[in-house]
């Protein structure tokens, strides 16, 4: 009995100790794409990676955009999710600041991410056309506005 | 208010109560807590595993993963109360077992299986819910409650 409790506290203390570590923003995961040879100019996206990396909370940013739409996901660190809804709206409206003339969305949705990340690698090996970009784009767009 | 049943009894049931209460095996709360905490947990551990499988392998968000998660831990608690799993984990965990949504599904299916013999319409059919109606009932009950408390606060309180 006795070593049950010790063994569950123990687990309990390992568990908690392992989120303080990771303070500091040094090993954010971002990708700048090539803003030069693609489809279409991702300087957007790459300026949008820029601002949101000074976000102690984020760990990973993908970031595209065509040339009327722009889509960010972000993944934060998992104790900050508590207050996800709230920021990821307060880095919305910056982004909508920040690009008056673009339609942006942003996600913290891990299907979102793994699809940008999908689209990010296929526009650094420049497999895609304009028209593929666009259509990929909205693909992931609408499946981040599903509901349940 | 046990103690006050216990004040009304007649003294040789006083005494008899307190001559049982010396010899009764207490109750060990603090182990059946962290049974009920970890095996509550590898559940939910599960439910996450199918979580991510439905992202990473199918056209599902986070957001709507949660119903075809639900889903398929009632189908895998089904079967493993059919197979009389399901009511061994619960013996040894309790609440860790039935509080997550798998627990449910056994309280339907197990009155289900109880019910068989007597037909499947008005054994069954009419049994099935007689343990998760209550649940049915209460959740939507406070799942209105607490609409109606954020509606509030949000449309008038500013929130």
């Amino acid at each position: 009995m006795k070593s049950i409790v010790f063994i569950s506290f123990a687990l309990l203390l390992v568990g908690c100790g392992t989120n303080s570590e990771s303070q500091g923003n040094n090993d954010i995961e971002l990708n700048q794409i090539s803003t030069t040879s693609n489809a279409i100019d991702q300087e957007p996206a790459n300026q949008a990676k820029e601002y949101l990396s000074k976000y102690e909370e984020i760990t990973s940013i993908k970031a595209v955009n065509t040339s009327k739409k722009l889509m960010i996901a972000i993944e934060i660190q998992h104790h900050e999710r508590f207050g996800l809804a709230n920021f990821r709206e307060e880095r919305k409206k910056e982004m909508k600041e920040k690009f008056p003339n673009m339609e942006v969305d942003i996600s913290t949705d891990k299907k979102i991410i793994l699809e940008l990340e999908r689209l990010e690698k296929a526009l650094e090996s420049k497999k895609v056309s304009k028209k593929e970009l666009e259509k990929a784009l909205d693909k992931i767009i609408s499946l981040s506005k599903e509901q349940t | 208010m046990a103690d006050k049943k216990k004040k009304n009894l007649p003294p040789e049931a006083q005494s008899y109560q307190a001559f049982q209460d010396k010899r009764e095996v207490k109750r060990p709360l603090l182990k059946n807590c962290i049974k009920a905490f970890f095996v509550g947990g590898f559940i939910c551990f599960i439910g996450q595993v199918i979580t991510t499988f439905y992202i990473y392998y199918f056209n599902f968000t986070e957001q709507t993963a949660g119903s075809p998660t639900v889903a398929t831990l009632i189908f895998i608690t089904m079967l493993l109360t059919g197979f009389g799993v399901y009511d061994r984990i619960g013996q040894f965990s309790g609440a860790g077992s039935a509080v997550p949504v798998t627990g449910f599904g056994n309280a339907v299916i197990s009155s289900a299986i109880e019910y068989r013999t007597e037909g499947f319409i008005l054994g069954v059919g009419s049994n099935m819910l007689k343990l998760a109606g209550p649940v049915i009932v209460y959740g939507v009950f406070s799942a209105f409650i607490i609409a109606l408390l954020k509606t509030i606060l949000i449309k008038w309180g500013g929130l």
